[in-house]
């Protein structure tokens, strides 16, 4: 009988004791800095999302926990008039999963700084951005490369120029792939192909170096980004000088991953070596509002299960426990 | 996981395969031509340290997206199919392929029109998808098994 181990990962006393201790590393870490834990129920009864785990429970159609945020969001909105400022959770989502070698149950740790609408929300994410710095040197993986982008790089443009739907999804596709020909491709005949191509070269015309940012100022768009480039500058001012030896930061202009969620800046933690982004954040200020609360919102989840497989496949990446 | 010592490339088999190898001869990502013709996994080329996987098309991203190849070749048609976190460093600019609609023979597009209902066979359901999207047709995709 064939045995499917990676879809439904059952840990042994390595990993398990493992995920134990980086649980309460990071939850410790989190609580340091003010924040609270929140534990949304496993089960979800309302709206059953796709890509979730389902069964009927009865004759009701339920769902296990998809995903920490949008969880917290329900609860959050349902339970509280005023939102806390700092929240944080640890436990186990449930996906059907995209990639064939992807678990379906995840452990996550992860927080959220929220916020009413209308405060300024620089602080708050470089507070996360300073977090999810020190997250690397609390587990004990040797090096890390945080990614620092900003999904309003991409969307104001695309929204400004009336982009939306497949012509929109085959422009961030192609960003993703950090390709400016196929943007040119996809846009061939758009009245603003010349205006969107030529900021899609801007954006990945300094990949990781010293010039990324001074490198909007080419795009059309660069008086519209003015203070989403401002915002990042302030952001690195910040963060460079308390960088810790074992992390490298790097400004990715062309991050579109979660661009249909993040409406500000993002984060993405990296493991070098290992191909594997282990933790991912940004800023989501429509979640709130959608959910009738007029609050902004960013946060970062650590993806405990893919350093679980890490710390299995590559154990030269960690500094051995003492 | 490839091993930190050796940069593992994945190269596709069938016809891109077979127009990408002849390009490289003579070049320092040449194929070892005996390894070519053996059973080994992985074949040396011409620069000690890097090797080669020969993979099928549709694999090969997967193998690059979990890490066990650093980077690969495969056709576009094969990207665009696939959700995956994966960077397009250059278009090499060869491989060229067409994606052609079948019907039975006399079976015009007039006629697909005005059926109440297509199912449409395909490999490719987002290039598809964005056809039929194009030219204003509903139709039931079929994936082959």
């Amino acid at each position: 009988m064939a045995v499917r181990t990676p879809h439904f990962p059952d840990l042994l006393f390595g990993s398990a004791a493992r995920l134990r201790r980086w649980e309460g590393i990071l939850m410790d870490l989190l609580t340091a800095n003010g924040y609270q834990e929140l534990h949304p129920s496993l089960v979800l009864r309302e709206s059953v999302p796709e890509g979730a785990v389902r069964f009927f429970d009865g004759e009701d159609l339920v769902a296990l926990r998809w995903d920490f945020t949008m969880a917290l969001a329900g609860l959050l909105a349902r339970s509280f008039p005023q939102p806390p400022e700092r929240v944080a959770y640890a436990g186990a989502v449930f996906r059907r999963p995209v990639q064939p070698w992807e678990a379906v149950e995840r452990f996550e740790v992860g927080c959220e700084r929220i916020q009413p609408e209308g405060e300024s929300s620089a602080e708050a994410d470089v507070e996360l951005a300073r977090l999810l710095m020190a997250i690397p040197g609390a587990i004990g993986l040797k090096s890390a490369i945080l990614h620092l982008g900003n999904a309003a790089l991409i969307r104001r443009p695309l929204e400004v120029e009336g982009l939306f739907g497949g012509l929109a999804d085959a422009v961030v596709a192609a960003l993703s792939r950090r390709a400016p020909h196929r943007v040119r491709e996809a846009l061939d005949g758009h009245p603003s192909a010349r205006q969107l191509t030529a900021h899609a070269e801007a954006l990945l015309s300094e990949l990781d170096g010293p010039g990324t940012l001074a490198a909007l100022a080419s795009s059309p768009y660069a008086g519209l980004l003015e203070g989403e480039r401002e915002h990042m500058e302030r952001a690195l001012q910040s963060l460079l000088p308390i960088l810790p030896p074992n992390l490298e930061l790097r400004v990715d202009l062309a991050d579109v991953a979660g661009l249909d969620f993040y409406t500000g800046p993002t984060l993405r933690l990296w493991a070098p070596g290992a191909q594997q982004e282990v933790a991912a954040g940004g800023r989501y200020d429509r979640l709130f509002p959608g959910l009738g609360r007029p609050w902004q919102a960013a946060g970062f989840c650590v993806r405990l299960s893919r350093l679980l497989d890490l710390a299995d496949t590559r154990p030269d990446l960690f500094e051995q426990p003492q | 996981m490839s091993s930190p010592s050796i940069l593992l490339i994945a190269f596709p088999k069938g016809r891109l395969g077979d127009e990408l190898i002849p390009k490289l001869a003579n070049t320092p990502l040449a194929l070892d031509p005996l390894a070519l013709k053996s059973r080994v996994l992985r074949i040396p080329t011409a620069t000690p340290g890097v090797a080669v996987l020969l993979l099928k098309g549709a694999d090969l991203p997967r193998y690059v997206a979990a890490g066990v190849a650093s980077l690969g070749i495969v056709g576009s048609d094969t990207l665009d199919e696939l959700d995956m976190d994966l960077l397009e460093l250059a278009d090499l600019g060869f491989g060229a392929c067409r994606l052609s609609l079948c019907a039975q023979a006399g079976v015009t597009f007039e006629t697909l029109r005005a059926k109440p209902h297509l199912r449409l066979a395909t490999k490719f359901p987002k290039a598809t998808e964005a056809w039929l999207t194009r030219m204003d047709l509903t139709a039931e995709l079929v994936p082959p098994e």
